[in-house]
């Protein structure tokens, strides 16, 4: 019961990331279709891309990744390998260290960086 | 465990492993090497009084240093790959979570029905945009 316990938010967070993830990659596959057409539809498009919302929602999206990536690593080394099976909880609270640590160095670099 | 949902869990896996290392390279290519810093640093082939309009225009810069590799057939060979892969990954996995979620029999097909539509449409929107892409002349 406890090793179910200490998956439970993992689970639960891989979902609500894969959610978000899905929610950009609608967005940025029509806007990319759109950018296209041209230096003009270009422009426009990358001009809302400069907004603090889009900017901030960037930084979010990179958390989410992280996390998905991550977690997604250690679910197929526990599902293949005795090794991460054996050691479940310590992997759990890994993946969470690694995508804080990934995401405050990562965002500060996007955020920080120009357009 | 039926065949078929075992086949789409390792399926789910794959996908996944071939997302890592294509977003890797599409960040990495898009997003770093196209980025701010190397604006125009790979411009298609223009005179020197258009070269000098680009130049003056810093989203035009960025519009022909990613054209340059969009027009790239093996580029696009690469993008069309991405799409394909994410969008059967993302949108596999909003069909799972119907599955999980979603106990009435009606409801759920109806739900994985409209996941798989709107992933279809949205990969067909990528894929079109890809392969009809050539960059417009300044």
């Amino acid at each position: 019961m406890y090793k179910i316990k200490e998956g439970m938010l993992s689970w639960l967070l891989h979902k609500i990331t894969g959610v978000a993830i899905v929610a950009y990659l609608i967005i940025h596959i029509w806007s990319m279709a759109k950018m296209s057409k041209g230096p003009e539809a270009f422009n426009a498009v990358i001009e809302t891309y400069k907004t603090t919302l889009f900017r901030a929602g960037e930084v979010l999206l990179l958390g989410a990744i992280l996390f998905h990536g991550l977690n997604g690593f250690r679910l197929i080394l526990a599902e293949f390998t005795a090794w991460a099976s054996k050691r479940h909880k310590l992997l759990i609270y890994l993946t969470y260290v690694l995508a804080v640590v990934l995401f405050i160095i990562g965002g500060w670099f996007m955020w920080r960086a120009e357009g | 465990m039926s065949s078929r949902g075992s086949q789409a869990w390792l399926f789910q896996r794959v996908t996944a492993v071939l997302i890592f290392l294509l977003l890797g390279t599409h960040v990495f290519l898009y997003h770093y090497l196209m980025g701010p810093a190397n604006w125009g640093y790979d411009i298609l082939g223009f005179g020197a009084a258009d070269l000098a309009k680009i130049k003056a225009d810093p989203n035009l810069m960025k519009y022909y240093s990613l054209a340059k590799v969009f027009a790239n057939p093996m580029w696009k060979v690469f993008d069309v790959t991405l799409i394909t892969v994410g969008t059967y990954h993302g949108f596999y996995g909003i069909k799972a979570i119907i599955d999980d979620w979603v106990t009435h029999n009606g409801w759920r097909a109806i739900g994985n029905w409209v996941t798989y539509l709107i992933g279809f449409i949205i990969w067909v929107i990528g894929v079109v945009a890809v392969i009809s892409f050539t960059p417009k002349l300044y």
